[in-house]
């Protein structure tokens, strides 16, 4: 038995899917699991994987296809099966079919016929005008004319065909486009940076992993920072939609992820409860799921605050635009060494910049700056990230 | 310029040759009279000898016509209708038409037959026919058929003066029919046709008396915007399919319209033609019209409906638009 491998419903409102590409090729033998096509909805990409051991007989939607959830992508058998094209039947009666229209006989005017073999068209395609039972000279130079037309219009449409390929947006750079655009027409953003000092953060690091086998990052520390602060400013942990600011009562923290394949915010849920190392392992899993492209929906839904770090790359500052929804958002900067005056004397420190969006509409400048303070604040005296 | 008939125009033409050349000589029944007026006088001028009553005999008319042009002289034998022609087809078919071919090329026979055909004067199936066919079918004679005053002038002059048997057949219709004519007597070559209107949308072949019904309609169907070609053939043989085909080749449509009965008429011979060899510039069938395949009636209802109108002319125009 052929087994039809469908457009999987990625989500409640998913109706239809992206086929992005196939993994594998008509013939190629697989394991049940193995991955056999990228596929994305509006919201999410994902892999495909395959139900069953088997081969790949049929590829039923191209790269780029849209299909509706539940419809065929591609058909699979069993090894040692043998696959019978079900339609065959009825792809052979269709060409019976035309067979038979082409035998019969085109009346057609000597000129007409004349004309045609000119232009080498088959009169079979050539409507006769209604009053005429036969083909005429006149018909056949209209339909030289529309197919003219028609040949005109395929050039253009390939020609933007091509121009749009070159910069049409599909899958996940498409949604990061449309997000990004939603958030910064509608939500009025101000960054403000502050400059901390992590010399204690990056002692307390080193001493962290200088025992246990968990290796702590910069993020996983700042991240536990962002958590205990945020829990106690509540109106920077709320979602605002439509009209309304929805408080939240648990962080459901989004973690910036990038991505061979773009920026993915999978969202770490209820992280105001876990402990430094739940965090962590945590974070560690998303980012892989993201960087695999396994994440689930629910993966991606719910957060209620963002963190996004370029620090790795060097960044001193920079504007993040704030998700949809959401009202701030953290950017976390590169950590450098940096002289500053401590006790009225020039000292090497540690510094890093947080650059802080938020939504002008809910947030205040100085509700900003305060909450801003109070990360400094906590991440220059860590132990009490720990409580 | 001057407005003359279509017989008059005829007469002046035989006495205009018979005065340049006194071996042109005139004969047949009551030509003295002229039945149809159109030798009226010819006696008076060139005396008995050259303008002479023959007996009811058709055949002794056109065996003449043989013996005398085989002497060297230039006879014009008139068969008073063309539907008596019947009795002089020997002379006409087997001599005049075979003997030059038969001897080599050593004699010529400079024989003009001439005839009054066509239906339209209630004359009924004896004194009515179109029998152009029987003649255009036999190689050896040519075969004129003159439509206007100007083409009756130049096409006779021709005629007379050709050194072979030439048939004119003359519509009963068109005596009376004038017309304007040069004042200088110009021969028209035989087999060079004329175009009587010009148009682009339809080509409209006519002959004889259909020649004036075809133009009735090209002026109509002027006002609905179509546009009709008439071509007149002039000669039916030789024929002047040149002219034809290069009409065709713009029009891409022709409908022939022909008094003779239908079946084996001459209008088929020219659509056949037309089929053979401008096949390709066709965008419509061919359409041929004549008259019904029956005697010609006595009735002038039944006659008018035997012969093909101006009605039947413009619908079988319109189905080939």
């Amino acid at each position: 038995m052929p087994i039809n491998i469908v457009m999987p419903k990625l989500g409640l409102t998913m109706k239809e899917g992206t086929l992005d590409g196939w993994l594998i090729k008509i013939g190629d033998t697989i394991s049940k699991g193995d991955p056999i096509a990228e596929i994305s909805s509006d919201k999410i990409t994902n892999i495909v994987e395959s139900p069953i051991d088997g081969i790949l007989v049929r590829i039923l939607a191209a790269e780029g296809d849209v299909v509706p959830v539940g419809e065929a992508i591609g058909i699979l058998i069993k090894k040692g099966e043998h696959f019978e094209e079900q339609t065959g039947n009825v792809e052979k009666a269709v060409i019976k079919k035309e067979g038979l229209i082409k035998e019969k006989r085109i009346k057609a005017t000597p000129l007409a016929k004349k004309i045609a073999a000119q232009h080498n068209i088959d009169l079979s395609i050539v409507t006769v005008t209604a009053s005429s039972s036969r083909i005429r000279e006149n018909d056949v130079l209209k339909y030289i004319e529309l197919l003219t037309k028609k040949r005109e219009e395929k050039k253009d449409k390939k020609t933007e065909e091509k121009a749009e390929k070159n910069i049409k947006l599909t899958g996940v750079r498409k949604i990061i486009a449309d997000r990004m655009s939603e958030a910064w027409k509608n939500i009025p953003h101000v960054t403000e940076h502050i400059k901390v000092s992590v010399e204690n953060l990056h002692n307390i690091r080193k001493e962290l992993n200088s025992h246990g086998d968990i290796k702590f990052t910069f993020t996983d520390l700042i991240t536990k920072a962002v958590i205990s602060v945020v829990r106690v400013n509540k109106n920077i942990n709320v979602s605002f939609i439509g009209e309304h600011i929805i408080p939240s009562t648990h962080i459901n923290l989004g973690i910036a992820v990038a991505t061979d394949k773009g920026l993915i915010v999978p969202v770490l849920k209820n992280a105001d409860n876990l402990s430094l190392t739940e965090l962590s392992k945590e974070i560690k899993e998303l980012s892989e799921k993201a960087r695999t492209s396994k994440l689930k929906l629910e993966d991606l839904e719910g957060g209620t605050f963002t963190i996004t770090n370029l620090g790795m790359f060097g960044i001193e500052s920079f504007t993040p635009i704030i998700y949809p929804g959401q009202v701030s958002i953290l950017g976390v900067n590169a950590i450098n060494d940096e002289v500053v005056i401590e006790n009225d004397k020039p000292t090497v420190k540690k510094t890093m910049k947080l650059s802080f969006s938020f939504d002008h509409r809910i947030i205040d400048g100085a509700e900003a700056a305060k909450f801003l303070n109070e990360l400094k604040s906590i991440i220059e005296n860590p132990l009490r990230i720990m409580i | 310029m001057k407005e003359i008939s279509y017989s008059e125009a005829i007469r002046e033409t035989i006495r205009y040759e018979m005065k340049r050349d006194d071996k042109v000589l005139l004969f047949g029944e009551d030509v003295t009279i002229g039945v149809f007026g159109v030798t009226k006088g010819l006696l008076e001028e060139f005396g008995p000898n050259r303008v002479i009553d023959t007996p009811i005999s058709e055949e002794a008319i056109a065996g003449t016509a043989v013996g005398v042009a085989a002497t060297g002289l230039r006879p014009i034998a008139e068969i008073m209708f063309m539907d008596f022609i019947g009795l002089a087809i020997d002379p006409i078919i087997n001599q005049a038409a075979k003997m030059k071919y038969m001897f080599g090329g050593k004699i010529t026979l400079p024989i003009v037959f001439r005839c009054a055909a066509g239906a339209g004067i209630q004359a009924a199936g004896q004194h009515s026919q179109s029998l152009e066919s029987w003649f255009t079918h036999t190689p050896g004679i040519k075969v004129v058929y003159p439509s206007t005053p100007q083409d009756a002038i130049g096409l006779y002059l021709s005629a007379i003066r050709d050194d072979n048997p030439v048939l004119v057949i003359e519509h009963k219709l068109l005596y009376a029919v004038k017309g304007e004519v040069e004042d200088e007597f110009n021969a028209i070559p035989l087999g060079i046709a004329d175009i009587k209107k010009e148009g682009d949308d339809v080509t409209l072949v006519a002959t004889g008396a259909m020649v004036y019904k075809a133009l009735r309609v090209a002026e109509e169907l002027e006002k609905e915007n179509i546009s009709v070609e008439v071509y007149d053939p002039r000669t039916l043989f030789p024929f002047d399919k040149d002219r034809l085909f290069e009409s065709i080749t713009k029009t891409n449509k022709v409908v022939i319209v022909t008094e003779e009965n239908k079946r084996g008429a001459f209008s088929a011979e020219i659509a056949a033609l037309i089929a053979e060899e401008a096949f390709d510039y066709l965008d419509a069938p061919i359409v041929r019209l004549g008259a019904i395949n029956t005697p010609v009636p006595f009735s002038k209802v039944l006659e008018e409906y035997y012969l093909p109108g101006t009605e039947d002319i413009k619908k079988a125009i319109k189905s080939v638009l």
